[in-house]
Protein backbone atom coordinates (compact mmCIF):
# COMPACT_ATOMS: atom_id res chain seq x y z
CA UNK A 1 0.00 0.00 0.00
CA UNK A 2 3.37 2.49 0.69
CA UNK A 3 4.40 2.00 -2.89
CA UNK A 4 0.75 2.29 -4.52
CA UNK A 5 0.48 5.84 -2.25
CA UNK A 6 3.99 6.58 -3.81
CA UNK A 7 2.95 5.81 -7.18
CA UNK A 8 5.46 3.37 -7.94
CA UNK A 9 3.95 0.20 -8.90
CA UNK A 10 3.52 -1.10 -12.11
CA UNK A 11 0.02 -0.34 -13.80
CA UNK A 12 -0.92 -3.80 -13.76
CA UNK A 13 -0.34 -4.04 -9.70
CA UNK A 14 -1.59 -0.38 -9.54
CA UNK A 15 -4.92 -1.59 -11.32
CA UNK A 16 -5.35 -4.20 -8.73
CA UNK A 17 -4.60 -2.50 -5.52
CA UNK A 18 -7.51 -0.11 -7.16
CA UNK A 19 -9.51 -2.97 -7.84
CA UNK A 20 -9.42 -3.72 -3.67
CA UNK A 21 -9.93 -0.67 -3.09
CA UNK A 22 -13.53 -0.28 -4.52
CA UNK A 23 -14.97 -3.10 -2.12
CA UNK A 24 -12.46 -2.62 0.87
CA UNK A 25 -13.11 0.30 3.45
CA UNK A 26 -10.55 -0.33 5.51
CA UNK A 27 -7.63 -0.52 2.87
CA UNK A 28 -9.69 2.76 1.05
CA UNK A 29 -9.07 4.71 4.89
CA UNK A 30 -5.60 3.79 4.89
CA UNK A 31 -4.56 4.37 1.26
CA UNK A 32 -6.11 7.82 1.65
CA UNK A 33 -3.97 8.53 4.53
CA UNK A 34 -0.68 7.25 3.32
CA UNK A 35 -1.24 9.27 0.18
CA UNK A 36 -1.57 12.13 2.06
CA UNK A 37 1.27 11.28 3.71
CA UNK A 38 2.98 11.50 -0.17
CA UNK A 39 0.99 14.48 -1.18
CA UNK A 40 3.12 16.70 1.79
CA UNK A 41 6.43 15.38 0.52
CA UNK A 42 4.97 17.22 -2.95
CA UNK A 43 4.04 20.33 -0.74
CA UNK A 44 7.75 20.53 0.68
CA UNK A 45 9.66 21.59 -2.28
CA UNK A 46 10.70 25.03 -3.28
CA UNK A 47 7.77 26.81 -4.98
CA UNK A 48 8.66 28.36 -8.40
CA UNK A 49 6.34 31.13 -10.12
CA UNK A 50 5.54 29.41 -13.82
CA UNK A 51 5.50 31.94 -16.78
CA UNK A 52 2.06 33.51 -16.66
CA UNK A 53 0.59 32.52 -19.94
CA UNK A 54 0.85 29.06 -18.62
CA UNK A 55 -2.52 30.01 -17.42
CA UNK A 56 -3.75 30.64 -20.50
CA UNK A 57 -2.53 27.80 -21.82
CA UNK A 58 -4.13 25.58 -19.76
CA UNK A 59 -7.59 27.03 -19.86
CA UNK A 60 -7.07 27.33 -23.83
CA UNK A 61 -6.57 23.69 -24.01
CA UNK A 62 -9.02 22.45 -21.48
CA UNK A 63 -11.74 24.76 -23.06
CA UNK A 64 -10.62 23.77 -26.87
CA UNK A 65 -10.17 27.23 -28.00
CA UNK A 66 -7.21 29.36 -28.23
CA UNK A 67 -6.08 32.45 -26.77
CA UNK A 68 -8.62 31.76 -23.75
CA UNK A 69 -10.42 34.21 -22.01
CA UNK A 70 -9.28 36.66 -19.53
CA UNK A 71 -5.89 36.16 -17.97
CA UNK A 72 -4.93 36.71 -14.40
CA UNK A 73 -4.20 40.12 -13.83
CA UNK A 74 -0.68 40.15 -12.79
CA UNK A 75 -0.07 37.50 -16.10
CA UNK A 76 -2.16 40.05 -18.06
CA UNK A 77 -0.20 42.91 -17.42
CA UNK A 78 3.06 40.95 -17.98
CA UNK A 79 1.77 39.71 -21.68
CA UNK A 80 1.07 43.31 -22.50
CA UNK A 81 3.63 44.71 -21.62
CA UNK A 82 5.72 42.51 -23.97
CA UNK A 83 2.85 42.64 -26.41
CA UNK A 84 4.18 46.55 -26.61
CA UNK A 85 7.42 45.72 -26.25
CA UNK A 86 7.79 43.64 -29.11
CA UNK A 87 5.45 46.07 -31.08
CA UNK A 88 7.58 48.68 -30.44
CA UNK A 89 10.26 47.20 -31.58
CA UNK A 90 8.69 45.34 -34.65
CA UNK A 91 7.69 49.14 -35.79
CA UNK A 92 11.37 49.63 -37.80
CA UNK A 93 10.60 46.71 -39.67
CA UNK A 94 7.25 47.39 -40.94
CA UNK A 95 6.11 48.99 -43.94
CA UNK A 96 2.29 50.75 -43.48
CA UNK A 97 0.73 53.59 -43.77
CA UNK A 98 -0.91 55.93 -40.57
CA UNK A 99 -4.72 55.60 -40.72
CA UNK A 100 -5.70 59.34 -41.20
CA UNK A 101 -8.62 59.27 -43.01
CA UNK A 102 -9.38 61.84 -45.76
CA UNK A 103 -5.88 63.66 -45.15
CA UNK A 104 -3.12 63.69 -47.60
CA UNK A 105 0.07 63.76 -45.95
CA UNK A 106 3.77 64.54 -47.25
CA UNK A 107 5.97 61.92 -46.67
CA UNK A 108 7.89 63.89 -44.68
CA UNK A 109 5.05 64.75 -42.27
CA UNK A 110 4.39 60.80 -42.86
CA UNK A 111 7.48 60.33 -41.39
CA UNK A 112 7.50 62.66 -38.35
CA UNK A 113 3.76 60.72 -37.97
CA UNK A 114 5.79 57.51 -37.20
CA UNK A 115 8.60 59.19 -35.17
CA UNK A 116 5.63 61.13 -33.28
CA UNK A 117 3.68 57.95 -32.63
CA UNK A 118 6.80 55.66 -31.77
CA UNK A 119 7.62 57.59 -28.92
CA UNK A 120 3.49 58.36 -27.34
CA UNK A 121 3.93 54.64 -27.69
CA UNK A 122 6.25 54.19 -26.04
CA UNK A 123 5.76 56.66 -23.46
CA UNK A 124 2.42 54.72 -22.88
CA UNK A 125 4.18 51.34 -22.38
CA UNK A 126 5.75 53.20 -19.74
CA UNK A 127 3.13 54.60 -17.95
CA UNK A 128 1.28 51.14 -18.22
CA UNK A 129 4.27 49.07 -16.46
CA UNK A 130 3.72 51.90 -13.85
CA UNK A 131 0.40 51.22 -13.25
CA UNK A 132 -0.73 54.62 -14.62
CA UNK A 133 -2.75 53.45 -17.79
CA UNK A 134 -5.79 51.73 -17.00
CA UNK A 135 -6.05 49.52 -20.54
CA UNK A 136 -9.19 47.44 -21.80
CA UNK A 137 -8.53 44.42 -23.14
CA UNK A 138 -10.95 41.84 -25.38
CA UNK A 139 -9.62 38.22 -25.87
CA UNK A 140 -10.35 37.31 -29.23
CA UNK A 141 -12.34 33.76 -30.12
CA UNK A 142 -12.28 32.55 -33.31
CA UNK A 143 -15.38 31.59 -35.23
CA UNK A 144 -16.50 28.76 -36.29
CA UNK A 145 -14.28 27.66 -39.36
CA UNK A 146 -11.51 29.52 -38.74
CA UNK A 147 -9.67 27.28 -36.26
CA UNK A 148 -6.43 28.39 -35.06
CA UNK A 149 -7.16 32.01 -35.29
CA UNK A 150 -6.83 34.06 -32.02
CA UNK A 151 -6.39 37.66 -30.77
CA UNK A 152 -5.49 40.04 -28.06
CA UNK A 153 -6.90 44.05 -28.35
CA UNK A 154 -5.64 46.53 -26.19
CA UNK A 155 -7.84 50.00 -26.14
CA UNK A 156 -6.06 53.08 -24.22
CA UNK A 157 -8.44 55.13 -23.70
CA UNK A 158 -6.34 58.12 -21.51
CA UNK A 159 -6.86 61.57 -20.62
CA UNK A 160 -3.58 62.26 -21.18
CA UNK A 161 -2.77 60.64 -24.35
CA UNK A 162 -4.43 60.46 -27.73
CA UNK A 163 -6.60 57.13 -27.89
CA UNK A 164 -5.01 54.09 -29.12
CA UNK A 165 -5.75 50.91 -29.65
CA UNK A 166 -3.53 47.92 -30.66
CA UNK A 167 -4.74 44.23 -31.91
CA UNK A 168 -2.56 41.50 -32.71
CA UNK A 169 -3.88 38.50 -34.25
CA UNK A 170 -2.70 35.13 -35.53
CA UNK A 171 -4.39 34.00 -38.60
CA UNK A 172 -6.72 30.73 -39.10
CA UNK A 173 -4.71 27.42 -39.76
CA UNK A 174 -6.04 26.97 -43.02
CA UNK A 175 -9.39 29.27 -44.03
CA UNK A 176 -9.69 33.34 -43.89
CA UNK A 177 -8.45 35.09 -46.49
CA UNK A 178 -5.98 38.32 -45.74
CA UNK A 179 -6.17 41.25 -45.66
CA UNK A 180 -7.65 41.02 -42.83
CA UNK A 181 -9.07 44.03 -41.03
CA UNK A 182 -10.17 45.13 -37.34
CA UNK A 183 -13.29 46.77 -36.36
CA UNK A 184 -14.03 48.46 -32.76
CA UNK A 185 -17.72 48.58 -32.26
CA UNK A 186 -19.72 50.49 -30.09
CA UNK A 187 -22.93 48.56 -28.46
CA UNK A 188 -24.95 49.71 -31.10
CA UNK A 189 -22.63 47.33 -33.44
CA UNK A 190 -21.05 50.84 -35.36
CA UNK A 191 -17.79 50.83 -35.72
CA UNK A 192 -16.11 53.45 -34.00
CA UNK A 193 -12.25 52.31 -35.40
CA UNK A 194 -10.74 49.98 -37.33
CA UNK A 195 -8.02 49.44 -39.94
CA UNK A 196 -6.16 46.72 -42.03
CA UNK A 197 -3.28 44.04 -40.42
CA UNK A 198 -0.39 44.05 -41.11
CA UNK A 199 2.44 41.19 -41.29
CA UNK A 200 5.41 42.40 -38.53
CA UNK A 201 8.27 40.26 -36.84
CA UNK A 202 5.98 39.85 -34.32
CA UNK A 203 2.42 38.67 -36.34
CA UNK A 204 -0.67 40.53 -37.58
CA UNK A 205 -0.67 43.98 -35.82
CA UNK A 206 -2.83 46.36 -36.67
CA UNK A 207 -2.87 49.74 -34.32
CA UNK A 208 -3.91 53.51 -34.30
CA UNK A 209 -2.92 56.40 -32.45
CA UNK A 210 -4.98 59.20 -31.93
CA UNK A 211 -8.52 58.98 -34.09
CA UNK A 212 -11.97 58.56 -32.39
CA UNK A 213 -12.93 58.38 -28.47
CA UNK A 214 -12.42 54.50 -27.60
CA UNK A 215 -14.09 54.65 -24.31
CA UNK A 216 -17.23 54.03 -25.79
CA UNK A 217 -15.68 50.67 -27.57
CA UNK A 218 -17.65 47.60 -26.54
CA UNK A 219 -16.78 44.86 -28.87
CA UNK A 220 -14.18 44.05 -31.32
CA UNK A 221 -14.51 41.86 -34.30
CA UNK A 222 -12.06 40.99 -37.11
CA UNK A 223 -12.87 40.07 -40.82
CA UNK A 224 -10.98 38.36 -43.91
CA UNK A 225 -11.17 39.85 -47.31
CA UNK A 226 -14.71 38.34 -48.09
CA UNK A 227 -16.19 40.23 -45.25
CA UNK A 228 -16.82 36.76 -43.46
CA UNK A 229 -16.34 37.25 -39.22
CA UNK A 230 -13.04 35.49 -38.17
CA UNK A 231 -12.45 36.36 -34.31
CA UNK A 232 -14.55 38.35 -32.07
CA UNK A 233 -13.95 39.77 -28.51
CA UNK A 234 -15.83 41.98 -26.22
CA UNK A 235 -14.31 44.81 -24.45
CA UNK A 236 -13.68 44.39 -21.05
CA UNK A 237 -12.00 46.37 -18.15
CA UNK A 238 -8.60 46.02 -16.79
CA UNK A 239 -7.62 47.28 -13.34
CA UNK B 1 -21.04 30.15 -10.25
CA UNK B 2 -17.93 31.63 -8.62
CA UNK B 3 -15.13 29.76 -6.34
CA UNK B 4 -12.26 31.33 -3.76
CA UNK B 5 -9.13 31.49 -5.13
CA UNK B 6 -7.75 31.81 -1.60
CA UNK B 7 -8.59 30.43 1.97
CA UNK B 8 -9.28 26.90 2.83
CA UNK B 9 -11.83 24.67 1.03
CA UNK B 10 -14.30 22.75 2.32
CA UNK B 11 -14.71 18.79 1.59
CA UNK B 12 -18.42 20.38 -0.43
CA UNK B 13 -16.74 23.24 -1.66
CA UNK B 14 -13.72 20.95 -3.41
CA UNK B 15 -16.47 18.38 -4.70
CA UNK B 16 -18.36 21.54 -6.34
CA UNK B 17 -15.08 22.37 -7.79
CA UNK B 18 -14.35 19.54 -9.45
CA UNK B 19 -17.94 18.64 -10.82
CA UNK B 20 -17.75 21.99 -12.21
CA UNK B 21 -14.60 21.59 -13.69
CA UNK B 22 -16.37 18.10 -15.21
CA UNK B 23 -18.26 20.28 -16.93
CA UNK B 24 -15.90 22.22 -18.35
CA UNK B 25 -16.76 25.74 -16.56
CA UNK B 26 -14.08 27.71 -16.89
CA UNK B 27 -13.70 29.62 -13.57
CA UNK B 28 -13.52 26.24 -11.66
CA UNK B 29 -10.48 25.63 -14.33
CA UNK B 30 -8.66 29.21 -13.18
CA UNK B 31 -9.25 28.41 -9.68
CA UNK B 32 -8.22 24.82 -9.98
CA UNK B 33 -4.87 26.28 -10.93
CA UNK B 34 -4.76 29.38 -9.15
CA UNK B 35 -4.79 27.11 -5.97
CA UNK B 36 -2.30 24.50 -6.97
CA UNK B 37 -0.68 25.68 -10.72
CA UNK B 38 2.18 27.28 -8.71
CA UNK B 39 3.19 23.81 -6.68
CA UNK B 40 2.45 21.56 -9.53
CA UNK B 41 4.71 23.10 -11.63
CA UNK B 42 7.56 23.48 -8.70
CA UNK B 43 7.13 19.46 -8.15
CA UNK B 44 7.68 19.55 -11.93
CA UNK B 45 11.16 21.62 -11.58
CA UNK B 46 12.27 19.05 -8.56
CA UNK B 47 11.82 16.22 -10.43
CA UNK B 48 12.16 16.82 -13.80
CA UNK B 49 14.37 19.68 -13.42
CA UNK B 50 13.94 21.98 -16.76
CA UNK B 51 10.95 24.63 -16.82
CA UNK B 52 10.32 23.36 -20.36
CA UNK B 53 9.32 19.58 -18.04
CA UNK B 54 7.87 21.46 -15.69
CA UNK B 55 5.37 23.25 -17.70
CA UNK B 56 4.77 20.29 -20.00
CA UNK B 57 4.11 18.39 -16.30
CA UNK B 58 1.55 21.14 -15.48
CA UNK B 59 -0.29 20.99 -18.40
CA UNK B 60 -0.20 17.05 -18.15
CA UNK B 61 -1.70 17.37 -15.13
CA UNK B 62 -4.77 19.67 -15.23
CA UNK B 63 -6.01 17.77 -18.31
CA UNK B 64 -5.64 14.47 -16.32
CA UNK B 65 -7.39 16.40 -14.00
CA UNK B 66 -10.02 17.90 -16.14
CA UNK B 67 -10.49 14.24 -17.32
CA UNK B 68 -10.40 12.23 -14.22
CA UNK B 69 -12.69 15.27 -12.28
CA UNK B 70 -15.96 13.32 -12.47
CA UNK B 71 -14.30 10.42 -10.50
CA UNK B 72 -13.12 12.42 -7.97
CA UNK B 73 -14.82 12.03 -4.50
CA UNK B 74 -13.97 14.42 -1.81
CA UNK B 75 -15.19 11.31 1.05
CA UNK B 76 -12.03 9.35 -0.05
CA UNK B 77 -9.69 12.23 0.58
CA UNK B 78 -8.78 15.69 -0.38
CA UNK B 79 -8.32 17.57 -3.36
CA UNK B 80 -4.53 18.73 -2.81
CA UNK B 81 -3.96 14.87 -2.05
CA UNK B 82 -5.58 13.72 -5.48
CA UNK B 83 -4.09 16.22 -7.55
CA UNK B 84 -0.21 16.14 -6.06
CA UNK B 85 -0.91 12.42 -6.77
CA UNK B 86 -1.56 12.84 -10.41
CA UNK B 87 1.25 14.89 -10.72
CA UNK B 88 3.74 12.53 -9.12
CA UNK B 89 2.55 9.89 -11.17
CA UNK B 90 3.09 11.43 -14.15
CA UNK B 91 6.50 13.07 -13.70
CA UNK B 92 7.45 9.54 -12.48
CA UNK B 93 5.75 7.84 -15.82
CA UNK B 94 7.37 10.94 -17.77
CA UNK B 95 11.20 10.29 -15.77
CA UNK B 96 11.29 6.65 -16.30
CA UNK B 97 10.27 6.61 -19.90
CA UNK B 98 12.98 9.61 -20.40
CA UNK B 99 15.63 7.54 -18.68
CA UNK B 100 14.67 3.93 -20.36
CA UNK B 101 13.35 1.31 -18.20
CA UNK B 102 15.90 1.26 -15.70
CA UNK B 103 15.75 3.20 -12.05
CA UNK B 104 15.47 7.45 -12.86
CA UNK B 105 18.55 9.24 -11.46
CA UNK B 106 17.93 12.14 -9.13
CA UNK B 107 17.89 14.95 -11.23
CA UNK B 108 20.80 17.90 -9.63
CA UNK B 109 19.36 20.83 -10.86
CA UNK B 110 22.35 23.42 -11.58
CA UNK B 111 20.70 26.21 -12.93
CA UNK B 112 17.50 26.81 -11.83
CA UNK B 113 15.18 29.92 -11.73
CA UNK B 114 15.18 31.58 -8.66
CA UNK B 115 12.07 30.30 -6.49
CA UNK B 116 9.12 32.63 -6.16
CA UNK B 117 10.03 35.57 -4.24
CA UNK B 118 7.11 35.69 -2.49
CA UNK B 119 3.97 32.98 -1.66
CA UNK B 120 0.38 33.19 -1.10
CA UNK B 121 -0.23 32.79 2.96
CA UNK B 122 -1.45 29.30 2.60
CA UNK B 123 1.41 28.16 0.02
CA UNK B 124 3.61 29.12 2.74
CA UNK B 125 1.27 27.20 5.42
CA UNK B 126 1.03 23.99 3.52
CA UNK B 127 5.37 24.23 2.41
CA UNK B 128 5.49 24.93 6.19
CA UNK B 129 3.66 22.03 7.25
CA UNK B 130 5.31 19.86 5.12
CA UNK B 131 8.87 20.47 6.07
CA UNK B 132 7.85 20.23 9.53
CA UNK B 133 6.69 16.86 8.87
CA UNK B 134 9.23 15.88 7.47
CA UNK B 135 11.20 16.99 10.39
CA UNK B 136 9.43 14.64 12.53
CA UNK B 137 10.83 11.70 10.34
CA UNK B 138 14.58 10.19 11.51
CA UNK B 139 17.56 10.83 8.65
CA UNK B 140 17.27 7.26 7.40
CA UNK B 141 13.09 7.60 6.97
CA UNK B 142 13.54 10.74 4.90
CA UNK B 143 16.21 9.31 3.26
CA UNK B 144 14.27 6.14 2.34
CA UNK B 145 10.79 8.70 0.86
CA UNK B 146 13.55 10.96 -0.83
CA UNK B 147 14.67 7.55 -2.59
CA UNK B 148 10.85 6.57 -2.99
CA UNK B 149 9.20 9.86 -3.19
CA UNK B 150 11.56 12.28 -5.63
CA UNK B 151 13.74 9.53 -7.17
CA UNK B 152 11.01 7.09 -7.88
CA UNK B 153 12.86 4.21 -6.73
CA UNK B 154 10.68 1.14 -6.03
CA UNK B 155 10.72 -0.90 -2.78
CA UNK B 156 12.92 -3.31 -4.78
CA UNK B 157 14.94 -0.68 -5.84
CA UNK B 158 16.01 0.40 -2.77
CA UNK B 159 16.48 -2.92 -0.95
CA UNK B 160 19.16 -3.79 -3.61
CA UNK B 161 20.70 -0.79 -2.80
CA UNK B 162 20.52 -0.50 0.63
CA UNK B 163 21.03 -4.49 1.29
CA UNK B 164 17.72 -4.30 3.33
CA UNK B 165 14.98 -7.19 3.36
CA UNK B 166 12.16 -6.11 1.25
CA UNK B 167 9.83 -6.44 3.71
CA UNK B 168 11.56 -4.33 5.64
CA UNK B 169 12.10 -1.95 2.87
CA UNK B 170 7.64 -1.83 2.48
CA UNK B 171 7.29 -1.49 6.28
CA UNK B 172 9.09 1.42 7.04
CA UNK B 173 7.70 3.18 3.54
CA UNK B 174 4.28 3.01 4.81
CA UNK B 175 5.52 4.00 8.79
CA UNK B 176 7.22 6.98 7.11
CA UNK B 177 4.18 8.04 5.55
CA UNK B 178 2.00 7.55 8.29
CA UNK B 179 3.80 9.92 10.20
CA UNK B 180 4.07 12.52 8.01
CA UNK B 181 0.16 12.57 7.54
CA UNK B 182 -0.13 11.93 11.58
CA UNK B 183 2.20 15.15 11.65
CA UNK B 184 0.36 17.44 9.07
CA UNK B 185 -2.82 16.05 11.07
CA UNK B 186 -1.32 17.31 14.06
CA UNK B 187 -0.35 20.81 13.09
CA UNK B 188 -3.78 21.41 11.12
CA UNK B 189 -5.54 20.87 14.20
CA UNK B 190 -3.21 22.76 16.39
CA UNK B 191 -3.34 25.93 13.35
CA UNK B 192 -7.09 25.54 13.68
CA UNK B 193 -7.08 25.51 17.64
CA UNK B 194 -5.28 28.83 17.48
CA UNK B 195 -7.56 30.59 14.94
CA UNK B 196 -10.37 29.30 17.19
CA UNK B 197 -8.88 30.87 20.08
CA UNK B 198 -8.35 34.28 18.44
CA UNK B 199 -12.31 34.11 17.26
CA UNK B 200 -12.93 33.65 20.71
Amino acid sequence: MGEYALGLLQKPDARGIERHLVWCAGCRKESGELQEGAASLGFSVPQFEPHPSLEWRIAGRLTGTQGSRKPSRRGFRVLVAATLAAMLGAVGAMSWAIAERNRVQSIEATINKQVDNITKLQELLNSFEKGQTKARHATLIARPGFRGASGLALIYPTANFPDLYLVSMKSPDDSGLAPYKVGLLDKGGVQVAGGEFVQTTGGLLSYQVSGEDLSKVTSVEVVDYLGRTVLVGKVSPTG
Amino acid sequence: MTFGREGPLSRESEQELMQALAAGNEDAIRTLYSRFGRPVYSLGMRLLGSGEGAEELTQDVFLAAWRKAARFDSNRGRLSTWLMAIAHNIAIDRLRHEKGAGRPSLVFVDEMPEPAPTEEEDALLERDRARRALAALSPAERHLLSQAYFQGWTAREIAEAGGIPLGTVKTRLRAALIKMRAANTEQARAVAGVADGEAL
